[in-house]
């Protein structure tokens, strides 16, 4: 046998090294590994259709990675059924838990397109394995929390920050978008006394001073009275004249933020008149600049609580996004955005409320006892805003009393709806209200309809009920609403019935298998480009919270919360709880930054991504969280069918 | 023994280089009717400073092997050699091997025995590689006393008689003109794609290709070294070095 000289002009295979540097797990390991499993990887060639693992018959002597095609994993079962467990592409791999755990495949696998793949020998992947922990952790944790959480800090950091909501806020607002345009004037021979007066009585901090001839010639604010008036004892009575600032600094309404921010600071004052036209427009101020930039939730609820008409209110809905946006780079749980988000709207519904029952006379906001129902209810608002809500009134309404009772909730309700309509638009997502005469009525109608969906439980029906048994009342409710809350508990929960055809509803859908490249694969192996978060996740997540909370007469409504109540009576053990926390976790995560960016560049904001946008880590994520709901819908059936 | 003395004994063949012996020793021996898992296959390119052998040089030796129908991607020969002649501006424009490449490069003399030692034992595999065994056999001939005896497989005639056998069975247009060029093969199976004009990489392209098509022609009834051979007459896609020295 001759002697090999040619080591010398070997070289590290560029094509190996460069694709194991691109994926999970081979990316997170040494550079030296990836050298070294790159020099020994072989390259196989599989034809279409070619089965490379048999289930349970199959000598695994490789691990495969797909370079270039793909394949199918299957799994049959005792029955001869098959089920498709996996569609994998470019990068993913097979074989790894088997060689760790030295048994044949559990699956069979079988090539779907003309495929290579890199094999790498068992006995290099398996001293890898026991070398690196993170990689033998890859193929034999059935839910990565690691990985979730790499996820979630991956798609907190390269996302949100792409967001670039607050700069151009500042940047890109005009002193237009700012300004109040009610302000007074007094004449510059009013007195002090009158001056203060006008400002008590329009709640207002300053105030323009016009000459004779109605020339604007000074302002007044409330600082002017209190260090030139009050602290120096000055007499009431003297003109306004003498303690207004003259002459008014003006800044053109269509100025941008900043400019008029640089032109206080630079002039050290704090109100500015706007100026379009030739005249004045309005008056801004280093309250109003900072209000308007404010992303303190603090500060947003104190807004709406200051407004003292709901249209007022319309131009605080868009701070949301902003505010949330900061809590969220502040390292805030995705859940409790979504939590901050409905105290936001809850403080909108019952400010609004209050507002709209003011205008109507003479009736007692109580009677309303509006109950939020579904999502508002649970508390996992997004930046598609959802205004649900029942009305439930007292049972025994005197014959007249019942008409004006009716006709005064429809008025409130149907103002409460065209309210929320303008101030949201299409985003707005509501599909239960009072406005619906059905929606509203005593609690004995109420009672009817619990029976007859408890008696009756059909698909269609169960649907629409399932959005009432998440109720929660606002603030202030009366004593109705909670009866409703525990009438309602009791029937459905003692409803054998009812709850299989929840449960049946809940098992209906099943979870996608997988990704492939760009498209998600469902069960039966269609392919879909587009993912609807909402319906095939958060949904699924809550009815499962839910169902299992009404057989165990857990009485909480927020999802998270429910969960964490069945693993305290030990509905669903510790390990499972923590890997749903993690999936729900990253999904609502996923649903918040893909609105913020849609609302970043003017678009609607929704629930359904395009998998081409998520990163690969975010893909496999996604996946490990659609096998998450497949076990939970295995421990549904086992327990109701 | 002066040079020039020593370069004709070479060339009449009185001092062959004894890897060429075991090299002769070992094809003389060979087995023909194993399954073509069992050998061992050189996948290998070359860059040249142009077409005819007779002037042009070999400046760049790209190859890669094969085992068990798989490519040993960490089993590689790379290198670049000196040419005796200056690098013509042309021949740059087409492999993109700079003068600047190759002048600190040994020249092809003391490379070519490490890589007759790596082509040992396999059968040698290319694209359209009867110009680079013509321009390899032209410089072991001088160089080392002899020339190379692996049988050699062209991967575009393995393609020409792959094209036909579909035509045959799919009865697709025959006028349909059909491109050979590595490249435009491999974009047609959809193999993942190398970089061209660098010979290692293009050795590894072919070396892919050639994978490709050992697999599709296992249902082709293919399965001997001496099938790929003498099995095929008709097809004529490979040769043994003394029918094609002759």
């Amino acid at each position: 046998m001759m002697t090999d000289n040619s080591a010398g002009y070997a070289v590290t295979p560029k094509v190996a090294f460069q694709f194991l540097r691109r994926f999970s797990p081979f990316k997170e390991l040494d550079i030296s590994i990836n050298e070294e499993l790159a020099k020994e990887i072989e390259v196989e060639f599989y034809p279409k259709g070619t089965t490379i693992f048999r289930q349970e018959l199959t000598d695994i002597t490789h691990f495969h990675v797909i370079q270039k095609g793909s394949v199918q994993v299957y799994l049959r079962s005792e029955n001869d059924t098959y089920s498709l467990r996996n569609i994998g592409g470019e990068g993913e791999t097979f074989g790894g838990s088997c060689l760790i755990r030295n048994q044949k495949p559990d699956v069979t696998v079988e090539t779907l397109e003309d495929t290579f793949c890199f094999l790498i020998p068992r006995t290099l992947f398996l001293r890898i394995i026991s070398e690196n922990i993170s990689f033998e952790k890859f193929f034999l944790a059935e839910f990565q929390k690691d990985r979730i959480s790499e996820a979630y800090i991956e798609t907190r950091n390269e996302r949100i920050r792409s967001v670039g909501m607050k700069r151009l806020d500042y940047f890109t607002s005009r002193v237009s978008d700012v300004i109040r345009p009610n302000f007074q004037v007094v004449r510059s021979d009013s007195s002090i006394r009158e001056t203060g007066e006008i400002m008590a009585k329009f709640r207002i901090g300053s105030l323009l001073v016009k000459d004779g001839s109605s020339n604007i010639v000074g302002i007044v604010t409330k600082k002017d009275l209190r260090s030139k008036v009050v602290s120096c004892g000055m007499d009431y009575s003297l003109p306004v004249s003498t303690i207004m600032s003259s002459p008014v600094k003006t800044i053109p309404v269509q100025a941008r933020l900043f400019e008029a921010t640089l032109l206080m600071v630079k002039e050290q004052i704090s109100h500015l008149a706007a100026v379009g036209d030739s005249s004045i427009l309005g008056i801004i101020t280093t309250h109003d600049i900072m209000v308007h930039q404010a992303a303190s939730p603090i500060i947003l609820f104190r807004e709406i609580q200051a407004q003292e008409s709901p249209e007022s209110m319309n131009s605080l809905f868009k701070k949301i996004p902003m505010v949330i946006k900061n809590l969220m780079e502040e390292g805030a749980k995705a859940s409790h955005c979504t939590n901050v988000i409905t105290l936001f709207h809850d403080r909108i519904f019952i400010r609004a409320l209050k507002l709209f029952a003011a205008r109507s006379s003479g009736s007692s906001l109580s009677i309303l006892a509006p109950i939020l129902v579904g999502k508002a209810a649970r508390m996992e608002q997004t930046f598609v805003p959802v205004y649900d809500y029942i009305a439930v009134y007292g049972d025994e309404p005197k014959a007249d009393s019942t008409d004006t009772t009716e006709i005064y909730l429809e008025r409130l309700a149907s103002q409460l709806n065209d309210f929320f309509g303008s101030c949201f638009g299409e985003n707005l997502r509501s599909k239960i209200s009072a406005a619906n005469p059905r929606w509203r009525g005593p609690l004995e109608v109420w009672s009817k309809y619990i029976d007859d969906w408890t008696s009756n439980p059909i698909p269609p029906e169960i649907r629409i009920a399932k959005n009432f048994l998440d109720t929660r009342s606002l603030p202030g409710a009366n004593n109705i609403a909670r009866s409703f809350l525990n009438l309602f508990f009791e029937k459905i929960s003692s409803s054998v019935k009812f709850m299989k055809g929840l449960a049946e509803d809940f098992l209906s859908v099943k979870p996608p298998v997988s990704f492939f490249r760009e498209a998600i694969v469902e069960a039966d192996g269609t392919e879909i480009n587009k993912l609807d978060l909402e319906s095939r996740l958060a949904e699924p997540f809550a009815d499962f919270a839910r169902l299992m909370c009404f057989r165990h007469g857990i009485t909480e409504t927020n999802t998270l919360a429910r969960l964490k109540s069945l693993t305290r009576l030990k509905v669903i053990n510790e390990d499972l709880c923590s890997e749903v926390l993690a999936a729900h976790e990253f999904q609502t995560q996923l649903v918040l930054i893909n609105q913020l960016r849609a609302l970043d560049v003017g678009a609607a904001p929704g629930y359904v991504i395009d998998p081409a946008d998520l990163s690969e880590l975010e893909k496999r994520t996604l996946k490990d969280t659609f096998g998450v709901l497949v076990k939970l819908q295995a421990i549904v059936a086992e327990k109701f069918l | 023994m002066n040079l020039g003395l020593k370069r004709l004994f070479k060339s009449l063949g009185f001092l062959k280089h004894p890897s060429l012996r075991e090299n002769k020793r070992f094809f003389y021996d060979l087995n023909w009717n194993k399954p073509l898992e069992d050998y061992d296959f050189v996948v290998f390119d070359t860059e040249l400073t142009g077409l005819e052998p007779r002037n042009d040089e070999i400046v760049s030796i790209g190859a890669v092997r094969v085992r068990n129908l798989r490519i040993a991607v960490g089993r590689t020969f790379f290198c670049y050699a000196r040419p005796n002649k200056p690098l013509p501006k042309d021949s740059t424009l087409i492999h993109r091997i700079t003068p600047d490449q190759i002048v600190g490069a040994p020249p092809l003399e003391d490379i070519l025995p490490d890589f007759v030692s790596f082509l040992h034992g396999a059968v040698i595999v290319g694209h359209f590689v009867s110009i680079d065994i013509s321009f390899l056999n032209r410089a072991t001939k001088s160089c080392m006393g002899g020339i190379i005896k692996n049988p050699f497989v062209d991967t575009m005639k393995m393609a020409q008689y792959y094209e036909d056998h579909r035509r045959r069975r799919y009865y697709e247009d025959a006028a349909q003109k059909l491109s050979f060029g590595l490249n435009d093969l491999s974009k047609k199976y959809g193999l993942p794609l190398f970089e061209k004009h660098d010979a290692l990489e293009d050795a590894m392209q072919t070396a892919y290709l050639f994978l490709f098509l050992m697999k599709k022609f296992k249902n082709l009834g293919i399965s001997t070294l001496r099938d790929l051979f003498t099995g095929q007459k008709k097809a004529a896609f490979s040769s043994d070095q003394d029918s094609y020295s002759a």
